[in-house]
This record gives structure tokens, sequence and C-alpha cells, in this order.
């Protein structure tokens, strides 16, 4: 199982510029996968079509052996509540919910929330956000509210999380904590991770790397520090 | 859904009172304006239906013109075409009279819609004392079979209605008319018929419907009497009838007509011209609540496109945790619906209290008499169609802004939201 990619192409546009040529790659659960490049190389283009959020021009995405171009819309929304989960550099959060309101989300589309409230607080306590529960996100921290979305990501145990630059608008600090979150959830919840990073030492310290250059695979393989 | 709606609605307060003012504002108009328009056209409805007959059977007053004159006082040359009028004549025949009474009385016994029926005989005649003289209308009847035809008997404020019946020239007179005439109860009435001598009436009571035309006009007596001054002994003039069910009175007087010359008209059409003017009043009254529903409904609409573009970016977090395009939808429809339920019902308390501070309004003088209180309807039906059009105009104005939201794609939202 794991996810798969099939001579994938995007471009955008008319006329099309295209901005990923045809790559070709497969990701095995539980591995935890750096994308590096420079900007506007077409990490994010990949991201995105590899989370299900956007379509190929051409090619395929596999999860789990399902092509997500064939999948019906109903395992689309299932698949993006249950099994993916999404990190961003700017914390996506609901500015109306407390913390655990937030985080407590997937959970309530699923229909789960109050079964799963308690888990969650424990979620939230491991996360060191104890006492800040019940704050909304506008009384957090930049580092605090990006923890409560890492935690939204993974509240529903999700098998792949997708992380772009989650640590590109923290402080050296908080990027070591966020860092840190996505490593045991690696390793403890076996969640595959695909990050999105600038910073080479962060990079480095995943299982393998993958770089673009101008939407073509560059090099892939155990991490390189340069 | 409705969870997070109503998060986003206490979110932005000052919007959403404003919005919430509009729909307010609209079904409170609503229902103050219906309760004090209603209020007034029930009230009039009341006395138009309750003061005089359902249906009135009346001799036609046929007009006299050169066919009808040729007829009777030149056939024969007439029918050789020899006769020409140098000014053509003009006039009506004289004593109207339903032809045949008994007739008519044998019908409306048996018809089953039927409540009771009154023969009269009426006047127009001069009223006088001393020097003072009054236009107006005698009307003879039988009085127990007059007081279950209308609600005379309830009007009468001094004396009593069956007294006329014992003959001897009695009359129960208007409040305005008996002033009018600068005389009092007990006092006697001079009757003058246009021709012969004029004839006293004893004043035995009076009565006020609150209805000016009637009050200062009208006088009742015994059939018998009205008859002998009209030197029209044992003929009527008219029969008032009332039915069951008033509403029947256009259907029956329709049956009735064919079976005889004399003129049939229910209650609705001799009152034609009042019942145009309710409708009038109630095409103005949905107008202008159709305008504040409108502005309102466009206030709606405004506020939530506007929140829409402000909320993509939580749109696109709602859609990537796997929320559809539906749930989006439903976020921002039931918030316009929150809006209109709630304003309307708002609204309704509103409206209601203003029509209890409205009744306490008095008028006086008027058609309607000194001293009355301002009517107001406090029909359900009012409060319901209120809600109904608050409730609807939000729906309708929030459907379009809710469903371009449910088309909104993460992908695009997010990409937006990252260049
Ligand atoms: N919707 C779009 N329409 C047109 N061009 C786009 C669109 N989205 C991305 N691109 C282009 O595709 C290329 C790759 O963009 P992408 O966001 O994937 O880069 P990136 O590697 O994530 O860069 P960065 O490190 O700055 O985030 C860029 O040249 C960008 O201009
Ligand atoms: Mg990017």
């Amino acid at each position: 199982m794991g996810l798969l990619a099939k001579n994938l192409v995007k471009s955008f546009g008319e006329p099309p510029t295209t901005v990923l040529h045809g790559l070709n790659f497969s990701i095995k659960e539980g591995e935890f996968v750096s994308l590096t490049g420079r900007s506007g190389s077409g990490k994010s283009t990949l991201l995105y079509l590899l989370g299900a959020l956007d379509a190929p021009t051409s090619g395929q995405v596999e999860i789990d052996g399902h092509d997500l171009s064939t999948i019906s819309s109903d395992e689309l929304h299932r698949l993006r509540n249950q099994s993916i989960g999404f990190v961003f550099q700017f914390h996506y959060l609901l500015p109306e919910l407390t913390a655990l309101e937030n985080v407590l989300m997937p959970a309530r589309k699923a229909k789960k929330d109050i079964a799963m409230e308690k888990t969650i607080r424990e979620l939230l306590t491991e996360f060191g956000l104890e006492g800040k529960e019940n704050r909304l996100p506008r009384q957090l921290s930049g580092g605090e509210q990006q923890r409560v979305a890492i935690a939204r990501a993974l509240s529903m145990s999700p098998k792949y999380l997708f992380a772009d630059e989650p640590t590109g608008a923290l402080d050296t600090a908080n990027a070591e904590i966020v860092m840190g979150l996505f490593e045991k959830a690696n390793r403890e919840l076996g969640t595959t991770v695909i990050l999105v990073t600038h910073d080479p030492a962060f990079a480095a310290r995943a299982h393998r790397q993958i770089k673009l250059v101008d939407g073509r695979i560059d090099s892939d393989g155990p991490p390189t520090t340069n | 859904m409705l969870f997070l709606a109503i998060r986003h609605l206490v979110a932005r307060k000052k919007q959403t009172t404003l919005t919430l003012l509009g729909i307010v504002f609209g079904s409170m108009a609503f229902v103050a304006i219906s309760g004090f328009m209603l209020g007034f056209q029930y009230f009039l409805l009341d006395q138009l239906i309750n003061n005089d007959a359902h249906i009135r059977i009346s001799a036609r007053e046929d007009r006299v013109d050169h066919e009808v004159a040729n007829k009777d006082l030149y056939s024969k040359l007439d029918k050789n075409g020899l006769v020409s009028w140098v000014v053509d004549p003009s006039g009506t025949r004289s004593n109207p009279k339903i032809e045949n009474p008994q007739g008519w009385a044998e019908i409306l016994k048996k018809d089953p819609r039927v409540e009771a029926y009154s023969p009269q005989f009426s006047a127009q005649v001069l009223f006088s004392v001393g020097a003072i003289a009054a236009n107006g209308k005698l009307i003879g009847s039988e009085p127990d079979m007059q007081v279950r035809v209308t609600n005379i008997q309830s009007y009468i404020k001094t004396g009593k209605f069956e007294d006329i019946s014992s003959g001897g020239n009695r009359i129960i007179v208007g409040t305005g008319l008996l002033k009018k005439l600068g005389s009092g109860d007990g006092s006697t009435i001079f009757v003058y018929n246009g021709r012969d001598k004029p004839v006293p009436f004893k004043v035995i009571g009076t009565f006020e419907t609150g209805g000016r035309q009637i009050d200062d006009t009208t006088a009742f007596g015994a059939l018998i009497d009205v008859q002998k001054l009209a030197g029209q002994p044992n003929e009527i003039n008219n029969m008032a009838v009332r039915l069951i069910d008033f509403n029947r009175a256009r259907e029956t007087a329709h049956d009735w007509q064919p079976l005889s010359p004399d003129k049939v008209e229910s209650w609705d059409e001799i009152n034609a011209a009042f019942l145009n003017v309710f409708r009038i009043q109630d095409a103005m009254r949905y107008m202008m609540i159709a305008t504040i529903l409108l502005v309102a409904g466009f206030g709606i609409y405004n506020i939530l496109n506007v929140v829409v573009t402000q909320k993509k970016k939580e749109i696109a977090i709602l859609r990537f945790i796997g929320y559809e395009p539906g749930d989006i939808l439903q976020l921002f429809f039931l918030q316009g619906i929150i809006l209109g339920v709630v304003g309307s019902i708002i609204g309704l308390i509103l409206g209601y209290i203003a029509c209890l501070g409205i009744e306490q309004i008095s008028f006086g003088g008027g058609p309607m008499g000194g001293g009355t209180m301002m009517k107001v309807s406090f029909d359900p039906m009012i409060y319901l169609r209120a809600f109904l059009f608050g409730s609807l105009a939000a729906a309708f104005a929030s459907l379009m802004p809710a469903r371009s939201a449910g088309k909104l794609t993460p992908i695009d939202i997010i990409r937006s939201g990252a260049e």
C-alpha cells in the first residue's frame, strides 16, 4: 500500500505552463519523506496532488491502491476526513472556535466528536496545550496555534500527514517542538509523513529526501546534508 | 453545521444585529399595519353584514322612456310607427312595489339557506318638528320579523323595538336624527310623504348604530303605519333576508334573481365600493411589506456575500478536513434562516405590542361615532403570514451566497491565499 505517483503532470493557465513534468515514484506506509527544492520548483503543487486536494493534468495518484481520479466524491471526502492530515505554514484555524473545538472538527464530521473528546484532550495535553483548550486561536501564540493545527491533522489518526513548510513561520524553539511532534507521530503511530521544508537540517532528519528542480525529480534517496 | 453557523453569527454581533433589524422591522410593520387595516375592515364588514340584510329584494324602480310610454299610452299608433316625441319623456313609475310578496314569502320559507326574512316598506320622507325639518327614511316592518334579520335590537338606546308594532304611529328614531330635529324621546314628529298632509308620529325610543349615515336619517315604524302613510296599504317595496351563511349571499341572490322581475342584491353587491377599497388597501399593505422585505433581503444577501468572501480560508479548512460542498452550503444557508426566523419572531412580538398600543388610541367624532377605540385585528393568519414572509425572504436571500460558497474548492482558496 502507500502512495503511488504515475507520470504525474500538472500545468497551469493558458497557454499552459507545465509545473510538474511526469513524475514517477512511490512512498511506502510509515515512511518519513522530506520534499525539498527551490521556491517555485513545484513542491506545494506536488503535495496537493498527493494529498487529494487537487487533480493532476495527466497521470495518476493512488492512495492505498485507490486511483484518486476514479473514486466517488463520498470516498474522497471520507479519505480527507480520516486518512489524510494537512498542516500548512500558516495555521489554518477556525477563529470562532476554541482550540479544543477546532481539533474536534474532523471528528464532528464523522459524528465521533463526543466519543473522542477525551482522547483529543489528552492529545492537546501531550502537545503542551493543557489549560488552553478553551482559548480562541487569537488568544494563542503562533507556535501554539500551529500545534493545535497539527493536533487537528492527527486527530483522526490518519495514515498520511502532509505538511507544507509547517515550521516556516516559527522561531527555532517552536520549530523544533513541531518537528518533534512529526517524528513522534511517525515513530509511535506509524504515520506516513511527507514534509515540505526549506530547512536542510529538518530535511536531513527524514528517512528519505525527494529533491525537485523545475518540476522534475533531481534526486531521491537518503537525505543529504548540503 | 448549526453549531458553527450560530458561532459565526455570534462572532459578528454588529452585522447580525443590523441584518436582524431589517427582518424584525419588516415583520413588525406587517403585523402592525395588517392588524390595524384588517381590524378596521373586519369592523366595517361586521357592520355591513349584521346591520343590514344579507340579501335585499326590492321593487324595481322602472325608468319611463319613450318606449315604455308609447306602449302604455299609444299602443295602437306605436305599432304603425306614428308616434314621435319632441322631448323624450323621462321619469320613474310612481309607487314601486314588490308585485308578489306572497310568492317571495313562499320561496324564502322553503329555501334552507334562509335564516329569517322581513317584509318592509321604506319611504323617503321629510321629518319636521316645528320649523325644523330633515330628510330621511322611514322603514316600516313587522318588528318581530325585523329583529331576526338585522341586529337593530342591540343598538336600541331607549324604548323597546317591539313596541312600534302596537300600531298608532309610533316610531323609534336614530339619535342623530332626533338631535337634528332638536327633539327628544317621547315627543311628536311630523312625517310628510311629499303629497298629503304631514302625519304626527310619537317617538317611543331611540337607537344608535355608530354609523352616522344611518343614525342621522333613519326611523323605524310599524309596517302598517308606513304603508298607510305612503298610501299603499298591503304593499311592500322591500324584503330583507338574513342567511345562515352570509358568504353564500351572492350565489343565493343569483339563484333567486330569475324568479321575479324584482331586484335581488346581495350585501357584497350593494357594498361593492367598500369592498373595492378593502382590496386596494390589501394591495397597498402587501406592496409595503414587499418593499421592506426586499430591502431586508438585500441586506442579508449583501452581508452573506461579504461573509463568504471573508470566510474563504475557513471554507478551505473545512473542505480539507473532509466537509462536503453541501455542508458549506448549509453553513451559510442556516445563517440566513436563523436571521429570518429569529428576526420574524422578534418582529411578531414587537408587532403584537404595537397592536396593543394602537388599540388604546381612541378616535373621536368621525364616521364611527365618538370615543370609539381603534379596532385592531389579532387574526393568527396575520402572524403566520408575517412569519412566513420574513423567513422566506431571508431563506431566499441567503440561497445564492450559500450556493456560491458551496461551489468553492479547497485548492483554489489555498492557492489564492498562499500567493
Ligand atoms: N494556480 C496556479 N496558476 C498558475 N501557476 C501556478 C499556480 N500554482 C502554482 N503555480 C506555479 O507553479 C510553480 C510551482 O509552484 P509551487 O507553489 O508548487 O512552488 P513551491 O515549490 O511550493 O514554492 P515555494 O517554496 O515558494 O512554496 C510556480 O512557478 C507557480 O508560479
Ligand atoms: Mg510552496
